[in-house]
C-alpha cells in the first residue's frame, strides 16, 4: 500500500487542509437489524460487536474508540410492518442507567410513539467526532 | 513502514476482507444489574474477518490499559503494534474481554452461571418474553 502525503487538497480555486476532510469524515456506521435475537449488523465500520441488551436496547462498541463522550450520533429507523421508528440513545441524561454513552461504546433506547421499548427491523446510525 | 493508526488500518481492512458470521454467540448476565433480562454479545462481521486476518487489530492487553485512562486522555490502542491472525474461538475470548465489563468475566465470584459461549442456533428465535431471558443453570 502506498501513501500520498499531502498537507492541503486544492480543487483550481478552493484549498483545503485534509485535517479538515478527516475531521469531517463518519468515524463510525452501522445498521442493525433489532427483530433478530442478538442484533446483528447488517454492515458496519469500526463497529467490534453488537450486545442484544433488551427490547430496543443494542450497545455498539467502536474498535477505535471516541477520543470522549462527546461526539455525535445521529440515527433512523423502522419498525416491522410500520412506517418509521424512533431511535433513540441513552445518552447524557445524568440519571444513573440513563447515561450510557462512552468513549467506546453507546446504548440505543429505541421506542415506539407511545414510549414504550420497540426492536427495529432496520436501525441505522453514523458517528461523527473526533478519535482517540 | 510503521504500522499507522487503528481507524487507517480498518478503513483498508474494509475495502479488501469479506465479512465473517461467526457461528458464536456470547450469553451473560450483569452482576451489578441482577434484575435485568440475558444479555447477547454477536460479534460484528468485519470486526472479526480483521481478527481472522491478523496484522489489524491491537493487543488486547492495550484495551484494558485504556479502560483505566480519563475520556479526553491520550488512548494506546490506536496506537499500538498490531497482531497476528486469531482463530475464530481466540477472537471471541478477545470479544469478550473488550466489550464485556471484567465484573462479568473476570471478577465475578458467584454460583451462578452469568456467561456462556454458545453456538448461535442455541439463542432463541423467538423474542416473546425477551425482558425476562435468564441464563439456564
Amino acid at each position: 500500500m502506498s501513501t500520498l502525503q499531502v498537507s492541503n487538497l486544492n480543487d483550481g480555486t478552493t484549498t483545503v487542509p485534509t485535517t479538515f476532510v478527516n475531521s469531517g469524515s463518519a468515524k463510525a456506521w452501522g445498521s442493525i437489524d433489532q427483530d433478530s435475537t442478538d442484533h446483528p449488523t447488517y454492515d458496519s465500520f469500526n463497529v467490534s460487536g453488537t450486545v442484544d441488551d433488551n427490547l430496543g436496547n443494542t450497545v455498539v462498541s467502536f474498535t477505535n474508540s471516541m477520543g470522549n463522550a462527546d461526539y455525535a450520533i445521529a440515527g433512523a429507523g423502522q419498525a416491522d410492518g410500520e412506517d418509521a421508528g424512533f431511535f433513540a440513545v441513552t445518552g447524557k441524561s445524568g440519571a444513573g442507567n440513563d447515561t450510557k454513552m462512552s468513549a467506546s461504546a453507546f446504548v440505543t433506547d429505541n421506542r415506539t410513539a407511545a414510549s414504550a421499548s420497540r426492536d427495529l427491523r432496520y436501525m441505522a446510525f453514523t458517528i461523527h467526532g473526533d478519535l482517540a | 513502514m510503521t504500522h499507522g493508526h487503528l481507524w487507517d488500518r480498518l478503513a483498508e481492512a474494509k475495502t479488501r476482507l469479506d465479512p465473517v458470521q461467526s457461528k458464536y454467540r456470547v450469553l451473560f448476565e450483569d452482576p451489578n444489574e441482577p434484575d435485568e433480562p440475558a444479555k447477547v454479545l454477536c460479534p460484528d462481521p468485519n470486526w472479526m474477518a480483521c481478527a481472522l486476518e491478523g496484522g489489524i487489530l491491537p493487543p488486547i492487553e492495550t484495551y484494558q490499559r485504556d479502560r483505566l485512562v480519563p475520556d479526553g486522555e491520550p488512548k494506546e490502542h490506536p496506537y499500538a503494534k498490531p497482531i497476528g491472525s486469531m482463530t475464530e474461538e481466540e477472537a471471541i475470548e478477545y470479544l469478550i474481554q473488550k466489550d464485556i465489563d471484567p465484573s462479568v468475566w473476570r471478577d465475578y465470584k458467584g454460583n451462578r452461571t452469568i456467561m456462556k459461549i454458545v453456538p448461535v442456533e442455541l439463542i432463541p428465535s423467538d423474542r416473546s418474553f425477551r425482558n425476562a431471558w435468564r441464563i439456564m443453570q
